[in-house]
C-alpha cells in the first residue's frame, strides 16, 4: 500500500512561489489503477515526480510498505517503472529492444532476450525492433517507454501521460495492459486526459486544480454527477473541466 | 549480498552495451577518432626523429617515450574529465536522465561504471595502438605495463573526482560543458607541476598522480612506497568528496524541480 500525506510542493519562479502541489494526501491500494485528472499547470506532474523521487517535496511523507520514501527510496526504486512526460523515456540511439535491455539493466535486472522480444510484440513494435528510436514516430517512441516500464515486472507503475501520441487502436491496446498488470494486484497511477482511457482502466480519479485535490472519486460517481444522458465518462469531463475553470 | 552483486553487474553490463553500442553505431566518428590517435603517435616519433642530428639515440628514446606518455596521460585525464558531464548532457539530450537517477543502485555509480567502461575502451584502444605506431616508424621502446597500469588507475580516479563534479555542476548550469573544452589549459597546467617529491603542489588533484606516472615510466625513477600509497588515497578522498558533491547538486535539482531540463 502507498500512503501519501500532506505532499506539497513549492517552486520558487521569477522571485514569486508558487504552490504546486498543496497538502496532497491519498491511500493508493495494490489492484487498483488512480487516474491523476486535470488542466495543464494542475499539479499532476510534480505529484507524479515527486513519488518517483525526481522532484523533492517541500513537506510531506509518502510510505510504502511502512517506509517513508521520501527519506529513503532505494528499495522503492526497485519496484517502480516509470513513464514520464514527453520525451523523456527512451535512448534515442537505440532500437526499441536495445532500449527495453538497456533500461532492465538499469534497473539491476538481466537481459532476458525471450522476455524483452515478447514485451517488444506486446507493444506491437517487431516490425521496427532493428530501428533506432529517433527514426520511429512520436507514438512508437511512446509504446518502447511504454514496453520498457512494464517489462520491469515492478510492483508500482507511475504513468504520465502514457497514451500520448498513440493512436486510438494501440491506444486501446495499452488500456488491456495495464487492466491486465492492474489484476497482477499492482499500484497504478496514471496522469492522462483521454476519457476513453479514463473510463476503461481508472478505479479512483483524483482532479487536481492550481495543485489541490478538487474532487476524488469513481468514475461512475463522476458520471453520475457530471455526465448527460449518454453516460459517458467523456461528456462528464467535458463538463467537469467547464466547472473547473468557472 | 550475492542479490546485490547481481544488481550492480548487470547495470555494469548494461553501460557496456551502451558504449559499444554507441561505438559500432558510430562507427565512423570513431574509426577518425582512432585514426587521429594513431597519426598523431606515428608524428610524435617522427617529429623527435627529424632533430636527431647531433643528438644521441638515448636522448631521442627518452624524448620520444616522455611524449608519449605524457599525451596517454593527457589523454586518459581529458576523458576522465570529461566523461561525466558529457554523459550527463547526453543523457538529457537522448531523455534517460531522469532514469539514470531512478537506477536503485544510485546515479553515482551508474555514472561511475559509466567512466569505467569508458576508460577500459580508452586503455585497450592505448595498448593496441602504441605497437602499431612502434612498427609503423620502426622504433620500439620498452614500457613497464604493470607500472603504467598502476599507476594510470590512480591518474583516472583522481581525474575522474574533477569530473564528478563537472558533472554536478553540469547537472545544475546546463552550459557548463560549453566551457569544458577551456580545461586542456588546465589540466596542462597540473601535468607540468613538479609535485614529486611531495610539495605543496602534491596537494592538487590530479597533479601528483601525473608526476609518478611520469616519473616512474620516463624518468625511470623508482616512487617512494610512501608517495605511491600517497597518490591512491589522495585520489580515493577526492573521488569520495566528488560524490558527496554531486549527491548535493542531485539534491539540489530535485528540490528546485529543474532535473533534465534542457
Amino acid at each position: 500500500m502507498l500512503n501519501i500525506n500532506n505532499l506539497s510542493k513549492v517552486y520558487k519562479l521569477k522571485g514569486k512561489l508558487i504552490e504546486a502541489v498543496k497538502k496532497f494526501n491519498l491511500d493508493v491500494y495494490p489492484g487498483s489503477v488512480y487516474c491523476f485528472l486535470g488542466p495543464n499547470g494542475a499539479g499532476k506532474t510534480t505529484t507524479i515526480k515527486m513519488l518517483c523521487g525526481l522532484v523533492a517535496p517541500a513537506t510531506g511523507e509518502i510510505v510504502y510498505n511502512s517506509t517513508n520514501i521520501v527519506k529513503d527510496n532505494r528499495e522503492f526504486l526497485t519496484k517502480i517503472g516509470v513513464v514520464l512526460e514527453g520525451a523523456r523515456n527512451v535512448h534515442w540511439r537505440l532500437t526499441p529492444f536495445e532500449n527495453v535491455e538497456y533500461f532492465r539493466r538499469l534497473h539491476g535486472l538481466n537481459r532476458d532476450i525471450n522476455y524483452i522480444s515478447e514485451w517488444i510484440n506486446l507493444v506491437g513494435l517487431d516490425k521496427y525492433k532493428d530501428t533506432q528510436c529517433r527514426f520511429l514516430s512520436r507514438g512508437n517512441q511512446q509504446k518502447v517507454a511504454i514496453a520498457c516500464a512494464l517489462s520491469l515486472n515492478a510492483d508500482v507503475l507511475l504513468l504520465d501521460e502514457p497514451t500520448l501520441g498513440l493512436d486510438m487502436e494501440i491506444s486501446r491496446q495499452m488500456m488491456e495492459l495495464i487492466i491486465k498488470e492492474k489484476n497482477k494486484n499492482k499500484i497504478i497511477i496514471i496522469t492522462t486526459h483521454d476519457p476513453e482511457f479514463i473510463e476503461r482502466t481508472a478505479d479512483k480519479i483524483i482532479i487536481f486544480k492550481k495543485g489541490k485535490v478538487f474532487k476524488f472519486d469513481e468514475p461512475n460517481k463522476i458520471i453520475e454527477k457530471y455526465g448527460t444522458e449518454d453516460k459517458r465518462f467523456s461528456s462528464a469531463y467535458i463538463n467537469l473541466i467547464r466547472t473547473l475553470n468557472d | 549480498m550475492i542479490e546485490r552483486f547481481k544488481i550492480h553487474f548487470n547495470v555494469l553490463m548494461g553501460e557496456a552495451k551502451l558504449s559499444y553500442i554507441s561505438t559500432k553505431r558510430y562507427g565512423v566518428n570513431w574509426l577518425v577518432g582512432i585514426i587521429n590517435l594513431l597519426l598523431f603517435l606515428i608524428f610524435i616519433q617522427l617529429g623527435i626523429y627529424s632533430f636527431q642530428t647531433g643528438l644521441s639515440q638515448n636522448y631521442i628514446n627518452g624524448k620520444i617515450e616522455t611524449l608519449i606518455i605524457g599525451f596517454f596521460a593527457f589523454s586518459i585525464i581529458g576523458m576522465a574529465i570529461t566523461t561525466i558531464s558529457s554523459r550527463i548532457s547526453e543523457g538529457a539530450t537522448t531523455g534517460v536522465l531522469e532514469h539514470t537517477m531512478l537506477s536503485p543502485i544510485g546515479s553515482t555509480n551508474v555514472l561511475l561504471y559509466y567512466a569505467v567502461v569508458q576508460f577500459l575502451f580508452a586503455i585497450i584502444v592505448y595498448f593496441l595502438l602504441l605497437p602499431v605506431s612502434m612498427l609503423i616508424c620502426r622504433h620500439f621502446f620498452v614500457i613497464n605495463i604493470a607500472k603504467l597500469i598502476f599507476y594510470t588507475i590512480s591518474l583516472w580516479i583522481a581525474s575522474c573526482s574533477v569530473g564528478f563534479v563537472l558533472g554536478a555542476l553540469t547537472l545544475i548550469y546546463k552550459r557548463t560543458q560549453n566551457f569544458i573544452n577551456l580545461l586542456q589549459f588546465v589540466i596542462l597546467t597540473l601535468m607540468i607541476l613538479p609535485s614529486y617529491p611531495f610539495n605543496y603542489f602534491s596537494l592538487i588533484p590530479i597533479s601528483p598522480q601525473s608526476s609518478a606516472l611520469m616519473n616512474s615510466i620516463t624518468g625511470k625513477n623508482d616512487i617512494s612506497l610512501g608517495f605511491n600509497l600517497y597518490i591512491y588515497l589522495q585520489s580515493i578522498a577526492c573521488l569520495y568528496i566528488s560524490l558527496k558533491i554531486f549527491k548535493e547538486a542531485e539534491k539540489y535539482v530535485k528540490i528546485k524541480g529543474i532535473l533534465g531540463q534542457y
